[in-house]
């Protein structure tokens, strides 16, 4: 009976990161979805269709702004260990699909409560 | 303790930093930038998050050029403005490198590199040894006093212990690992 998990992917360049948030996701009832840069993603949602991306925002391989533009019809919240200015920030939000920027490094029960805010 | 006073004169120094330390970090290049010039790469703020944070605290950011190798690859962005060269990735190191010696030859007083950790996630190994060494030569022929600042991680040990060894000083304001 898992036809209402909503799925998530967790794309980070780190195996820690992806790990312990997959562990997490998962004992709170989501499916999850792995990708190890954008091109993985990329090459994963040709058969997936997940809720949310979890989205590191630099990664090896083609840039994630690239990335983005690929992606047509989920909702994407960016994983930053990069800090923005406030401007910066609030453009990237802007654009389409964007729905959150999560700092890192990010307490993970805050991170849980912002997915389940996305999908529910 | 004052990190001006740790820097070791016109050679190489490393200061390994506690997990959070932009306000070391601030008040160092606050303190330099009063008189004298720095160029400023940065892995892990871009230029835009850095301006607002040295501006909000009053740094002398006339007396900066920074080196960006963040912005371009979350956002479209020139290759150059007035204060900023903006590198496309911290993975390319050839482009890095270049825009340093350009900078070089504006005969800075200290070069800040922040910081290797992060620089060390997109490249590993001999390319980061190699590259660190090209810095520190150039700097030591211009005389410019060069910092590079990194964490304590373990995955990075063997990394940043290689650089170490091109150190003049190294400077450990980490805690725990000073345990």
């Amino acid at each position: 009976m898992t036809k209402n998990k909503k799925t998530i992917m967790i794309v980070d360049d780190e195996s820690d990161i992806r790990q312990s948030v997959k562990i997490i996701l998962e004992k709170n009832g989501y499916s999850v979805v792995l990708a190890v840069d954008g091109d993985d993603c990329l090459r994963k949602l040709k058969n997936e269709k997940p809720d949310l991306i979890l989205l590191d925002i630099m990664m090896p391989g083609t840039p994630v702004k690239e990335i983005v533009k690929k992606i047509t019809d989920v909702k994407i919240a960016y994983l930053s260990v990069v800090r923005t200015s406030e401007a910066e920030r609030e453009d990237l939000l802007g654009q389409k699909n964007i729905v959150d920027f999560i700092q890192k490094p990010f307490d993970i029960d805050d991170l849980l409560k912002k997915v389940k805010k996305l999908v529910g | 303790m004052d990190l001006k006073n740790e820097i070791y004169n016109k050679g190489a120094t490393i200061f390994i930093m506690p997990p959070e330390y932009s306000k070391q970090s601030l008040d160092l290049v606050k303190k330099i930038a009063v008189k004298e010039t720095v160029c400023y790469i940065t892995i892990n703020k871009t230029f835009d998050a850095l301006k607002e944070e040295f501006n909000k605290n009053r740094v002398n950011i006339d007396n900066i050029l920074f080196i960006d190798a963040i912005t371009k690859s979350i956002k479209e962005a020139p290759s150059q403005t007035n204060g900023c060269y903006f590198i496309s990735s911290p993975a390319a190191l050839t482009e890095l490198g270049i825009a340093i010696d350009k900078a070089m030859g504006h005969n800075f007083r200290y070069i800040i590199f922040d910081s290797l950790t992060n620089l060390i996630m997109y490249q590993k190994g001999a390319p980061i040894t190699r590259f660190v060494l090209h810095l520190v030569n150039k700097a030591k022929s211009k005389n410019t006093n060069i910092v590079f600042y990194a964490l304590n991680i373990p995955e990075q040990t063997g990394e940043i212990r290689q650089c170490e060894t091109m150190m003049d000083r190294i400077v450990n304001l980490d805690k725990k690992s000073n345990k």
